[in-house]
């Protein structure tokens, strides 16, 4: 008899934990039939099977169209809003797409973006430009052939360095493997983003950790090969009950690169660390340039909290800590080479809080930077703070967002410099505040969609205001058709050039003798402005593809350079000074272009992406003259008074010139930006547990204006040859937690140079583990 | 050279090697399709599921043996070689890769109590009793009342619901 109820209670208890097991079909995830093996499944009858099917089968396909085609962005607009129906040129590449086409840097991830051109210098370190439009004065030093006019963030929090006027992209605290999308704006936008959003803006979006599943989750992602490359990250996540969630990730880059030299202009040659140094032995090369080899070191960690608020909204906080390295382009040569080894680091703390309908940004960043560390004077604190408020109205129709931020930039070289006199003085602040306004209306169902946003911002170095603005309307003649029109004016916030250099510093030349060099600090500056108008049309001929084609038109002005105001010779000292400022010019660049971008989701199992573009810039009132030819005049002309005086006998104490040029040409042609790139995206996934994909990028022939341009050198020469780059990643998945991948970039090894006087690139084979548990 | 050697090698083992959710799916509806035949047998015997060639749902059903019987009898799974000799079978799952031995496996089983199962469009046109169709991810079924019954298997009126029914 006992037996029997132990019978009974075992087959109850069984019974019941199957049917308990068995949790009812349809509130089921795909992810919860996922993890279920064969045997788990075969308890369920034909229908169930059938159910879950659906839910598996049915959201593959959709999920397929969700991601790649019809994917919600927030940057056009700074709400959340179909991509399709965005106003402005917007891209977004997300998670899977970053993960799956194997780029193993937000560099590179990049070159997935319409319009975008992504060219290497060293290992691991690159510029990056939205559709070109760049090195426009055709003369200055490396800096200047960088990109100085896109605004970078990391949710939402800009990044831009002041100090320099470019994004050092090396020192973004953020890891590949944390993104959750990248979405990209083609084409100014400083009424929305704020100043150095002039050839568009890219925001650099991290996973949200409450995302994350109830249990902690750990994922550990590594990929290493050759050259020397080791990049691992982890992410440790955990939500609690109380809608808290936390995120933990530290990372770790490491590149290396084939050669172990580096390019001497007066050599012609790229020479070797022992040769450089018996060379140059006024400067430390042997302590700079330790590991010749290494290109990239970065490790650092993030912490991420985040507290959703029910019926209220989320508050999250971020901070980090980042150390890196990079060999990679000078700013300016200062010790004979192309390159230079820079070094950072940064703590940083972000707090972004959406509670009701306001939005409150607010975030401080500080930071050592060495921008050269051949160059004592190249290192500076730099502490940047950002702070934004904004409310949305929702009357009907209409939204309106009215908007107040602040911003400052604090540099401080003291403690690295012997004396006040380094290039900020000691020490230096810029900043700006700004109001904008932006109101969105929408009529016949939001068919027509009409934008408008303006904002002043008021910058205390140079001391003046700056209005940007933009106009926007949208029109969906159907759910398959859209065509946008936009017209905007943005502008580059103020820099060290533009607004605090002051210095003055002694030399001797061998023909010249004593000269005392000035840079006068200038409170009258322009900031350099753009124009943008643009065209588009979206169109989704078929459920399947998305078709965008976008037309544009950029008209930059006030740019500005160092350049002579003028020089003397003192007779009785012999010392020739030269008196140099910040000049703003009328030279105007007149940019054409178009993009067409184009994604096919064939099955579930591939896709495909392809996009080109085409531009043509040139240039009105330009002027063929530089710091170098400036000089010379002047100084050729009071030679000639002095010859003269000399001559007769009457010579004065000081001679003196300000001759300025003064012949200007209209349309000349800036190849700076190749006139052709693009790139082919192929995706295939033949099982559910392998993918596949490859990538083809290429970019035309351009050419790199600098003032080390010699005709006569082998090497020093802006010549920059076409390239194509072949990426190819193959991952498979050993089961729901761990994959494996063999990952190739450049992996056909064309080794040409992507940067002037930088390195040649050549392939990098990887092979990598994830893990999630 | 060797480079790309690597490559093709590394893709090809990982190719070969793997197998898909699809197939998991597939193999759990053969063996549930189990369920809605009168097999009308008291034999004893095994429950034969031969599988013509390599297929993917060949591991899955083959997992599922371990822990499952049909009509209380041993489950056993056999991968027949493509032109290999054809034994008794209960069920024979021909699959895409292996259509084209279709015309000689149905006329092999000729009113044989041997259920044939398929994924290939128009397969039921050529004798054989549920296809297997994959449309937009999702995995279905057609089936054929008059193929079943020439094989002299009564089939649940269920599963003619659960599928799409072409006669």
């Amino acid at each position: 008899m006992k037996f029997i109820y132990i019978l009974i209670l075992i087959l109850s208890i069984t019974t019941f934990s199957i049917n308990a097991q068995q949790k009812e079909v349809s509130k089921l995830t795909k992810e919860e039939i996922l993890k279920m093996s064969v045997t788990d499944l075969a308890d369920y009858d034909l229908e169930s099977l059938m159910q879950m099917m659906n839910i598996v089968g049915a959201s593959s396909i959709d999920e397929m169209y969700k991601m790649i085609l019809n994917q919600n962005v927030t940057i056009a607009s700074k709400s959340n809003e179909k991509l399709f129906n965005s106003a402005l040129s917007t891209s977004v590449i997300n998670q899977k797409e970053i993960k799956s086409s194997g780029a193993t840097s937000i560099e590179e991830a990049l070159r997935l973006i319409p319009g975008v051109i992504v060219r290497e210098k060293t290992q691991g370190n690159y510029d990056v430009q939205i559709r070109g439009n760049q090195n426009i004065l055709m003369y200055g030093d490396l800096a200047n052939a960088e990109n100085s006019t896109t605004l970078v963030m990391v949710n939402g929090r800009p990044v831009f360095d002041n100090a320099m006027g470019t994004t050092v992209w090396e020192t973004l605290p953020v890891s590949i493997n944390e993104i959750d999308r990248i979405e990209v704006v083609r084409g100014s936008s400083s009424a929305l983003y704020g100043p150095n959003a002039v050839s568009g803006v890219i925001n650099i979006i991290t996973e949200n950790s409450t995302d994350s599943e109830d249990e902690p989750a750990l994922s550990v992602n590594y990929q290493g090969g050759v050259p020397g490359t080791h990049i691992a990250d982890l992410t440790l996540k955990k939500k609690f009950k109380n809608d808290l969630s936390l995120k933990l990730t530290p990372y770790y880059v490491s590149r290396q690169r084939r050669s172990e030299k580096v390019y001497l202009f007066d050599e012609d040659t790229y020479s070797d660390i022992d040769t450089y140094s018996q060379l140059y032995s006024d400067v430390d090369v042997k302590g700079v340039y330790s590991d010749p080899k290494k290109t990239k070191e970065k490790k650092g960690v993030n912490l991420y909290i985040d507290k959703a608020l029910k019926d209220v909204g989320n508050i999250s906080l971020s901070g980090g800590y980042l150390n890196s390295d990079a060999l990679t382009s000078s700013l300016k040569v200062v010790s004979g080479t192309s390159y230079a080894c820079r070094e950072s680091e940064a703590y940083y703390a972000n707090l972004d809080a959406k509670l009701y309908n306001f939005n409150l940004l607010a975030s401080i960043n500080s930071n050592v930077q060495n921008y050269d560390k051949t160059y004592a004077t190249y290192k500076v604190d730099r502490d940047q703070y950002n702070l934004l408020l904004n409310y949305t109205y929702n009357l009907k129709s209409l939204k309106i967002r009215p908007e107040i931020s602040w911003q400052k930039s604090s540099f401080a070289n003291r403690k690295y410099t012997s004396s006040e006199s380094g290039i900020i003085s000691g020490g230096a602040d810029l900043s700006n505040y700004a109001g904008d306004l932006h109101l969105e209306y929408g009529a016949f169902n939001d068919k027509l969609k009409i934008i408008a946003a303006i904002r002043d911002e008021k910058f205390n170095s140079p001391d003046l205001w700056k209005l940007s603005w933009q106009f926007a309307g949208t029109y969906n003649i159907n759910d398959k058709n859209m065509i946008r029109v936009v017209a905007s004016k943005s502008n580059q916030s103020s820099t060290m050039k533009a607004g605090m250099l002051s210095y003055s510093y002694s030399y001797s030349d061998e023909t010249l003798g004593d000269i005392l060099y000035n840079f006068n600090r200038k409170d009258d500056s322009e900031l350099m402005s753009m124009n943008t108008f643009e065209l588009g049309y979206r169109c989704r001929p078929a459920k399947n593809i998305l078709l965008d084609f976008e037309a544009f038109y950029n008209k930059g002005q006030d740019y500005g350079f160092i350049l002579p105001d003028s020089t003397a010779m003192s007779t009785s000292t012999g010392v020739t000074s030269i008196y140099t400022s910040y000049h703003n010019f009328d030279l105007v660049s007149k940019q054409i272009g178009a993009t067409i971008n184009c994604k096919v989701v064939l099955s579930e199992k591939f896709y495909f992406n392809v996009n080109a573009t085409w531009q043509q810039l040139k240039l009105d009132n330009y002027c063929d003259q530089n710091l170098s030819t400036i000089l010379t005049d002047q100084m050729t002309e009071y030679y000639t008074d002095y010859y003269t005086d000399l001559y007769t006998g009457t010579t004065k104490d000081e001679y003196s010139s300000s001759l300025q040029p003064d012949s200007y040409q209209d349309k000349v042609k800036n190849e700076a930006t190749p006139s052709f790139w693009g790139s082919i995206l192929l995706n295939y996934k033949p099982i559910e547990k392998l993918s596949i994909s490859a990538q083809g990028y290429y970019y035309g022939k351009s050419y790199t204006y600098t003032e080390y341009d010699d005709q006569d050198s082998k090497y020093a020469t802006g010549n920059m040859d076409s390239k194509y780059i072949i990426n190819a990643k193959v991952n498979y998945n050993i089961n729901k937690k761990v994959s494996v991948f063999f990952n190739g970039r450049n992996v056909l090894d064309n080794d040409k140079r992507e940067f002037v006087y930088m390195d040649k690139i050549g392939g990098v084979y990887l092979l990598g583990l994830n893990v999630n548990l | 050279m060797k480079r790309s050697t690597l490559f093709i090698m590394l893709s090809f083992i990982l190719i070969s090697s793997a197998f898909s959710q699809e197939s998991m799916f597939k193999a759990l509806y053969v063996f549930n399709f189990t369920k809605y035949v009168d097999w009308n047998d008291n034999t004893g015997k095994n429950f034969v599921i031969c599988i013509i060639g390599q297929s993917d749902i060949t591991d899955n059903l083959v997992r599922i043996s371990k822990t499952r019987k049909v009509n209380n009898r041993t489950l056993e799974v056999k991968t027949i070689n493509e032109n290999g000799v054809l034994s008794k079978c209960d069920i024979i799952y021909v699959p895409k890769s292996s259509s084209n031995e279709l015309d000689k496996i149905t006329a092999h089983y000729k009113d044989a109590r041997t259920l044939i199962i398929t994924e290939k469009n128009n397969s039921l046109a050529k004798g054989s009793c549920i296809n297997m169709v994959s449309t937009n991810g999702k995995i279905g079924f057609e089936i054929s009342k008059n193929n079943c019954g020439a094989h002299h298997f009564a089939i649940s009126e269920k599963l003619f619901g659960l599928g799409t029914r072409i006669d």
